[in-house]
């Protein structure tokens, strides 16, 4: 490169005046060799003591740092879109379990039913002690086969054991006299489930108005009934019964209260739920044989399937109560449920009628508890719960 | 054969009355005379407002038949005549063999402690399409004579009956009164009896929701004080496959209900019904009572202990007035019609 500067005395020669363009060659330094060459243009957004700090970071924990940051961002994400409403609403339950509303169900007192008992108290002496055994049996609509079954199964001993059944022992199934026929012989305790209720209430309705003369017809079937009033399914139901049978499905109260065991406390077995924080005594007897699910705002409870099962709520409350305030209940009805076991509720539905299990939960005198169960074999009847 | 001329006069008058069209209007006035202790209809003349429409109220209140009442009762009256009406009407039901049912207002009232609830001044009870044919077919315009022995009343009147027991919650003077005023009104019923009117709207056969002039198919009629009872039919719901295999029919549920004041209910919560009791009266509810009544009336209709000046004492079980003697919002005919609203929205 040629500079003027260079040449104080250039002026006296004659130097041609392309050589006076500098042409800046040393300043174009792009050698591939240099690391610059590779190097991030400074796009000056970053100022430039933060990028040497950022520079000096090696590699690895830069990449980091990117994958951290999406890790964030997917978080951020996914709480905002799913965990964050399902946290809220989980509090939001464990609240409302947790305080007693102001105004909450319960607090009405209806003069009750005709011909319905709320409450009963088990005998006594069928409390499990020395070798006794309870055995409580979920719905066997009408399947006595494989209530028979069952039965053997668990070496069921008339003199030593005692069945309770959980309610719906009819319809559905192909034998339901036959079901309370058995009852009858073992002398089993009850409870009143939906069915039970509905065939009752049905033969009530269409029953003469003037009462049967005849007292010796307690063994003869039921021919009597007025046709034109109630569903002509129950009623052909009701046909297949003695009135002698009907009396015992009679005589199955709402609540059976079981009485105290060892290990497990307080039991009370019902057809399909209870309201936590009643007496048993003021439980509307309707949703005690037909809940599933319980409003944590209002505690009604509804037949419905979506909500909050009544057993969860059941439990909750239960753990808050003094060890021997607790409840253990026994229950049926929600098949869709199946076995639901749980420290204060046994579910025992197992779907007998449609070809599912029959499912028995024994207690022995120690208070421990044996699940067993049958095949069912699929039994034709209608579908409905 | 040869008839007298008589009674082929009579036979000859007896067809162009069967052929002639429907009333339009309820019984009149000038028909009841001697039946009702007035002298002036006090009804609502909806003649040219409302053609079609039957039964009409009074002039003063909706839940007072015009025909038979000058002016509203006090509560303490009203609650003593509605019993007497309500216990009437499940008798003579059970005696004709008519189906017949407790709901809306009334069954709320049930369900919190079997009574007529203070503030309600009407009750409601349903029958079904058989049971109302038999009252249009056979008992239509029947007076029903209760003597005092007949509603529960000995003939001495010096064992004072309180019958609601309201008398007791309330204080000083005005318990005094309130007693006086009912062994006055129970020595009166006691001797002379009540009588009750049936009468059917002709347009219960209508079944149709969009006749809403004529959503109550009957009345029973307390004719000393005009307080009466709606009762309504529940319908069946025409099928809408008409032309279904008669298995899939019989194995399907029953078909829902309805009623004309466009009430729908699901098939299996009415029937079949539970017998139970209401102020000691013998009647039926609803199968599914709780569900018909949150449908009704909302969720907090079975929560809450406080309506308008009212508190449900829990250990008690009735519904006690809260300002002492409670009873100065009683006329409160604003909030009434806000239940009404509510009831028949």
């Amino acid at each position: 490169m040629t500079y003027y500067a260079d040449k104080p005395y250039a002026f006296k020669s004659r130097t041609p005046l392309i050589d006076l363009i500098p042409d800046h060659h040393d300043d174009l330094d792009a050698s591939d060799e240099e690391d610059s060459f590779y190097g991030k243009e400074d796009d000056f957004l970053i100022p430039a003591r933060w990028q040497q700090r950022i520079d000096r970071l090696p590699r690895r924990i830069k990449r980091f740092f990117v994958a951290g940051f999406a890790f964030a961002f997917l978080f951020l994400v996914s709480w905002w879109a799913y965990l964050g409403p399902q946290y809220a609403a989980y509090r939001h339950e464990l609240k409302l379990m947790n305080e007693a509303p102001g105004m909450a169900f319960g607090s009405n007192a209806h003069p009750g039913f005709k011909d319905m008992i709320q409450l009963k108290k088990m005998d006594e002496h069928y409390l499990p002690k020395k070798g006794k055994r309870l055995v409580f049996v979920g719905d066997v609509h009408g399947c006595r086969k494989e209530l028979e079954h069952l039965m053997k199964k668990v070496d069921f001993r008339h003199k030593h054991d005692h069945l309770i059944l959980t309610g719906d022992m009819i319809s559905k199934g192909p034998d339901s006299p036959g079901v309370v026929r058995l009852m009858q012989d073992v002398g089993a305790s009850c409870v009143r489930g939906n069915w039970e209720d509905k065939l009752l209430l049905t033969v009530a309705d269409a029953q003469p108005r003037a009462p049967s003369t005849s007292s010796d017809s307690d063994n003869q079937p039921l021919d009597f009934l007025d046709t034109s009033r109630g569903d002509p399914r129950m009623l052909k139901l009701a046909k297949e019964f003695t009135r002698k049978e009907l009396n015992t499905l009679q005589q199955c109260p709402v609540i059976l209260h079981v009485g105290t065991v060892p290990h497990l406390g307080n039991l009370v077995a019902v057809h399909a739920g209870l309201v936590p924080d009643i007496p048993l005594e003021k439980q509307d007897p309707f949703h005690v044989m037909n809940m599933r699910t319980i409003d944590l705002q209002t505690r009604i409870p509804s037949s419905k399937h979506d909500g909050t099962p009544w057993e969860k709520f059941w439990n909750h409350r239960q753990k808050k109560l003094k060890e021997h305030e607790r409840t253990t209940v026994i229950y049926g009805h929600n098949r869709k449920r199946g076995l639901n076991i749980h420290p204060y509720s046994k579910g025992l539905d197992t779907g007998c009628v449609s070809g599912s299990h029959l499912t028995a939960l024994v207690v022995d005198d120690k208070g421990h508890t044996e699940l067993v169960s049958v095949k069912c074999s699929k039994a034709a009847g209608f579908e409905q719960d | 054969m040869k008839l007298p001329p008589e009674l082929l006069l009579l036979l000859a008058t007896l067809h162009p009355t069967n052929a002639l069209p429907i009333h339009r209007r309820s019984a009149s006035f000038r028909t009841l005379r001697g039946l009702t202790s007035l002298t002036h209809d006090y009804s609502t003349h909806e003649t040219l407002t409302h053609p079609a429409k039957f039964f009409h109220e009074s002039t003063f209140s909706q839940h007072y038949d015009g025909r038979f009442a000058s002016t509203e009762l006090p509560h303490h009256t009203r609650l003593f005549h509605l019993r007497l009406l309500l216990k009437a009407y499940m008798h003579t039901m059970e005696r004709i063999g008519v189906r017949t049912w407790l709901v809306h207002g009334c069954l709320l009232g049930w369900w919190w402690n079997g009574k007529i609830m203070p503030w309600d001044n009407d009750v409601d009870v349903m029958v079904d399409e058989g049971g109302m044919g038999e009252l249009g077919g056979w008992w239509n315009m029947s007076v029903h004579h209760f003597s005092g022995i007949d509603l529960g009343f000995e003939e001495s009147t010096n064992d004072v009956v309180d019958l609601g027991g309201e008398g007791k919650k309330e204080m000083g003077l005005k318990k005094r009164d309130t007693n006086h005023m009912i062994s006055i009104l129970h020595e009166e019923v006691a001797k002379h009896g009540k009588k009750y009117l049936l009468e059917v709207n002709p347009h219960y056969s209508n079944t149709s929701t969009r006749d809403e002039e004529n959503v109550i198919d009957a009345r029973w009629i307390d004719t000393s004080t005009g307080l009466f009872i709606d009762i309504t039919t529940v319908h069946i719901q025409p099928s809408t496959a008409p032309f279904s295999s008669p298995k899939s029919t019989s194995n399907s549920n029953p078909p829902p209900l309805y009623t004309k004041d466009q009430h729908a209910y699901p098939p299996n919560s009415l029937f079949p019904l539970r017998p139970s009791t209401f102020e000691s009266i013998p009647v039926l509810v609803p199968f599914d009572y709780t569900a018909l009544l949150v449908d009704e009336y909302g969720p907090a209709a079975l929560t809450q202990r406080r309506y308008k000046d009212f508190v449900f004492d829990a250990e008690v079980g009735e519904w006690v007035g809260e300002s002492g003697f409670g009873f100065g919002k009683w006329g409160d005919e604003e909030d009434e019609e806000g239940i009404m609203e509510r009831r028949r929205g």
